[in-house]
């Protein structure tokens, strides 16, 4: 966080990692061959594999990865409470930081990437491209301030899916301190549509540890709720509720085949993105999404 | 304990205040935002053990502060039973009443009123004397015949007395009065001396200055103040100066007018002059004065210090004893130039005489030996000029001690005088660095004393070469001056200067036995005549004017914070009507003021409320709520 500028800094992460971040999920032309199947009634024969046909008189199909230009949405929170940090620094700054790593990254892949940013409701909008001044665009989005109330991941998701069925990336930056009930209707939605979702969760480490000792008046950052707290008492119900909440989000986002990764704003982004294209790796291919064409 | 201003113990209800603000201090004061408070819950926060401590000490503080404060207000004090005090609970009442000349008239008939109030107030048990005062305690009713009345007899008697109070002539000695009036009281009982008077500033109070007064002592002043907008504004005669006679004018602080008329009796023209207010200006007389006669001032509103007397007295003659005044005519001797630098002034005549006369002379001039010891004694003024070695002996002779071998000086050329000390009374005149400048005097010969001599005076001036020039021996009230060299024009230039006369006639003026004029006299300073009123008194065939004292002018009232810096017990004036009716009040407030609890508690209260700055300053240093 020491470099100002969101695009310098963005460029500074990406020069730190350099792996392929993702596969697509399609298969098509490629020259890497992924595997066979039998043919079925409608296959286009163009995808036959004649030299086994010849050798072994069956029909099948070849697969291959397919390596195309991937559409990818960029989800960030502007709610209030983004706007948090015990740091030098805040969550939302962290969470643009990563927003923008993440574009410039994939811009340098020769993705399409687009900007969503919502609270309440979805604020700003940038679909999918692949040009250098979209790219510009996308990073001035990010610098905006966070205003909102709540965030309610609903709305953005149902614009997403309307915008049409087309699978790609996406990547939900939040605290998600939100009710999980809340959380699990959209993050269905964009499972069931076959998007490879995952969701950064930026905490700061007092959210987390709940560090805090002396009795204070705690205000909510979005609701304007003034709580006088002892801290010394009220720190294990918080950490019991705090992690029952992580836990449940772990659950959800394992039975939807989501990524959650936890990302405390008080570790360095360059290793948090490490560790997350190895889990990411390490996890190979996501829900099925092999499709013969 | 009792208090003097009870009501303001309803004050104590404060207190409730602090302790109100403590109890709301429990919740927390300090806001931190959070990001969400869904994993939250409320629970009110418990104050630390150490922290209720301190606040407990706190809230002890500022009660106690606020306690005390009131408290102050209440003006506490301990009752003490006046008869420790007073013999049969009475008290002795010292009327002083001013005499002095600024109450001639009307303001005298005033204080009388007052003082005739002021019995009729007083308690039946209380003894009253009467004294009338000026530049000396007049009583009129002392203490001591006072206690000796009846209670019955004593207003009457009080009364009586006033009855033989007379303004005089005289200025106001306030501090002689107060200090007689002490001590004719004696102190077996409460004093109070209720001083009646203009208390004007021209009062003399330094000889109260460190006076410790006894406990029992009160001075309540009765002020009779000039009335709004006066004026006042005095004249006196000045000694004689060059024949001239001149006037001071002094206008009083407090005067509302600054310009006067003066008229000089045998004068037909009257001088209006301006003065202002606090100031004094002199004014030279006109050239056609008879010798006898009075100037009076109008323009003001009091007339006993309107008039001054003066009179002329005959030029003094001074005598100069010089026993070489026959070689007067003598161009190469000292005598020559003697004669024609010692001339007469219009101050006084100046007579050289070879003889010694009759009456000591007032500076007498030697070169050799002579019998001048009476001379010196009485106070005269001897001037030995060392002619020549031998001479010197004589100066041994005349201190009385011992007797060294002068020489005869090896002047390389010339001398001139080097080192003078323009501190002594014979150069002081040439101080001034206009007159200050000896350098172009030489001095051919001179003649150097043992050193047996010159250690036991003053060196007043030294030659260049560091040998002494003027020595000075002071002998009985008189004073020998020794020159080592003369003024002969072989020995030195010293007469041929502009120095050489002023030099002799300031050993002449200095001289105790020179005659001056008499300037008019102040009343009761003439030793030969009784003068206890202005005017022209005649003793034998000379004239002496008499007049008021100057400082007797100056009417403006004094303030009472100046009486009260002196350390005199001042107490207010009480209302006279109902001073019987609350004389336990006064009583009360006397005790209180004495044993000034309530100034002490103030400064208690200031002491607690600093220790609660600095607890509080300490404590929300080290319970400042960090921040995660």
């Amino acid at each position: 966080m020491r470099i100002r500028n969101l695009e310098l800094r963005a460029r500074a992460v990406v020069e730190g990692f350099s792996k392929g971040l993702h596969r697509s999920p399609r298969h098509g032309f490629s020259a890497e061959f992924a595997e066979y199947r039998s043919y079925v009634h409608g296959d286009d024969i163009r995808y036959l594999d004649w030299k086994v046909l010849a050798r072994r008189d069956r029909c099948f199909i070849r697969k291959f990865r397919e390596e195309t230009n991937l559409r990818c949405h960029l989800l960030l929170d502007l709610s209030r409470s983004m706007g948090y940090g015990s740091l030098t620094y805040t969550k939302l700054e962290y969470a643009r930081t990563l927003a923008a790593t993440l574009a410039v990254f994939l811009h340098q892949q020769g993705d399409e990437i687009g900007l969503l940013t919502y609270d309440e409701v979805p604020r700003d909008y940038l679909p999918p491209r692949h040009r250098s001044s979209h790219l510009h665009a996308i990073l001035a989005a990010l610098t905006r301030p966070a205003l909102g109330k709540s965030a309610a991941l609903n709305s953005p998701v149902e614009a997403i899916l309307s915008r049409g069925r087309m699978r790609g990336l996406l990547f939900v930056i939040s605290d998600f301190l939100t009710p999980l009930d809340d959380l699990k209707a959209p993050l269905s939605s964009l499972a069931a549509c076959g998007h490879d979702v995952t969701l950064f969760q930026t905490l700061d480490p007092t959210e987390i540890h709940f560090t805090f000792d002396r009795s204070v008046n705690f205000e909510d950052l979005e609701s304007g709720r003034v709580l006088p707290t002892d801290p010394a008492r009220a720190r294990d119900g918080y950490l019991k509720k705090f992690t029952a909440h992580q836990q449940g989000l772990k659950s959800l986002c394992g039975s939807l085949g989501i990524i959650h990764h936890l990302l405390p704003t008080d570790q360095p982004l360059e290793s948090v993105l490490h560790t997350y294209l190895s889990d990411r790796q390490g996890r190979g291919a996501q829900i099925p999404r092999t499709r013969s064409r | 304990m009792a208090f003097l201003a009870p009501f303001f113990l309803i004050g104590l209800a404060a207190i409730a205040l602090p302790v109100l603000l403590h109890l709301r201090k429990n919740r927390p004061k300090q806001t931190v935002e959070f990001s969400s408070l869904m994993f939250l819950e409320e629970s009110p926060p418990i104050t630390r053990t150490r922290a209720r401590l301190q606040d407990l000490l706190l809230l002890f503080l500022r009660c106690l502060a606020i306690a005390l404060l009131i408290l102050a207000f209440a003006r506490p004090f301990f009752p003490v039973t006046e008869q420790a005090a007073t013999v049969d609970g009475a008290a002795m009442n010292f009327i002083l009443i001013d005499a002095s000349a600024s109450m001639r008239g009307e303001p005298s008939e005033r204080a009388l009123k007052i003082a005739e109030t002021l019995i009729d107030g007083f308690s039946e048990k209380d003894w009253i004397a009467v004294a009338g005062f000026s530049n000396k305690l007049k009583p009129l009713l002392d203490p001591e015949r006072a206690r000796s009345l009846a209670p019955g007899e004593r207003k009457s008697s009080a009364r009586a007395a006033l009855a033989a109070m007379k303004a005089d002539w005289q200025s106001t000695r306030l501090d002689t009065a107060l200090l007689a009036a002490l001590a004719a009281a004696g102190q077996d009982s409460t004093l109070r001396i209720h001083l009646i008077g203009d208390l004007q500033k021209g009062s003399t109070l330094e000889r109260l200055r460190g006076e410790v007064w006894p406990g029992a002592v009160q001075i309540i002043p009765h002020p009779v103040p000039p009335a709004a907008g006066w004026t006042n504004a005095g004249i006196h005669v000045l000694p004689l100066e060059k024949q001239v006679q001149r006037v001071r004018l002094i206008n009083s602080q407090g005067s509302a007018k600054s310009d006067f008329k003066l008229t000089w009796q045998g004068v037909a023209e009257s001088l209006q002059v301006s003065v202002p207010a606090g100031e004094s200006a002199v004014f030279d007389a006109p050239s056609s004065l008879p010798p006898v006669g009075k100037i009076t001032l109008t323009g003001d509103d009091f007339c006993y210090d309107n008039e001054a007397f003066w009179t002329t007295p005959a030029r003094p003659v001074a005598k100069v004893w010089y026993p070489e005044q026959t070689l007067a005519a003598d161009p190469k001797e000292s005598a020559y130039f003697l004669n024609r630098a010692l001339q007469s002034t219009p101050d006084y005549a100046v007579e050289i005489v070879a003889t010694r006369p009759g009456d000591p002379p007032a500076l007498t001039i030697l070169s050799g030996p002579a019998e001048v010891d009476s001379l010196l004694k009485a106070g005269g003024n001897v001037l030995f000029t060392v002619r020549d070695a031998a001479s010197a002996k004589a100066i041994g002779e005349i201190i009385g001690g011992p007797s060294g071998e002068a020489r005869e000086a090896v002047v390389n050329g010339h001398a001139l005088f080097g080192e003078i000390d323009f501190k002594s009374a014979v150069f002081a005149q040439f101080a001034d660095a206009r007159y200050a400048d000896f350098s172009r005097i030489r001095i051919w010969k001179y003649r150097v004393l043992p050193t047996e001599i010159t250690t036991r005076g003053q060196v007043l001036a030294r030659f260049d070469t560091g040998d002494p020039a003027w020595l000075g021996f002071t002998i009985g009230s008189g004073t020998l001056h020794v020159l080592t060299t003369t003024w002969r024009p072989d020995d030195s230039q010293l007469a041929l200067t502009t120095k050489f006369p002023p030099l002799l006639h300031s050993l002449l003026s200095h001289s105790a036995l020179r005659h001056g004029q008499r300037g008019p006299l102040t009343i009761g300073d003439a030793a030969e005549i009784s003068t206890d009123a202005p005017g022209i008194y005649q003793n034998g065939s000379t004239s002496i004017a008499v007049q008021l004292a100057p400082a007797e002018s100056e009417l403006t009232p004094m303030l009472e914070s100046e009486l009260r810096t002196l350390g005199i017990p001042l107490d207010p004036p009480q209302d006279l009507a109902r001073a019987a009716a609350s004389a336990k009040q006064f009583s009360n407030a006397e005790q209180e003021s004495r044993q000034r609890l309530g100034w002490w508690l103030l400064v208690c209260a200031a002491s607690f409320i600093l220790l609660e700055t600095l607890w509080a300053g300490f404590a929300s240093k080290s319970l400042t709520p960090v921040s995660p």
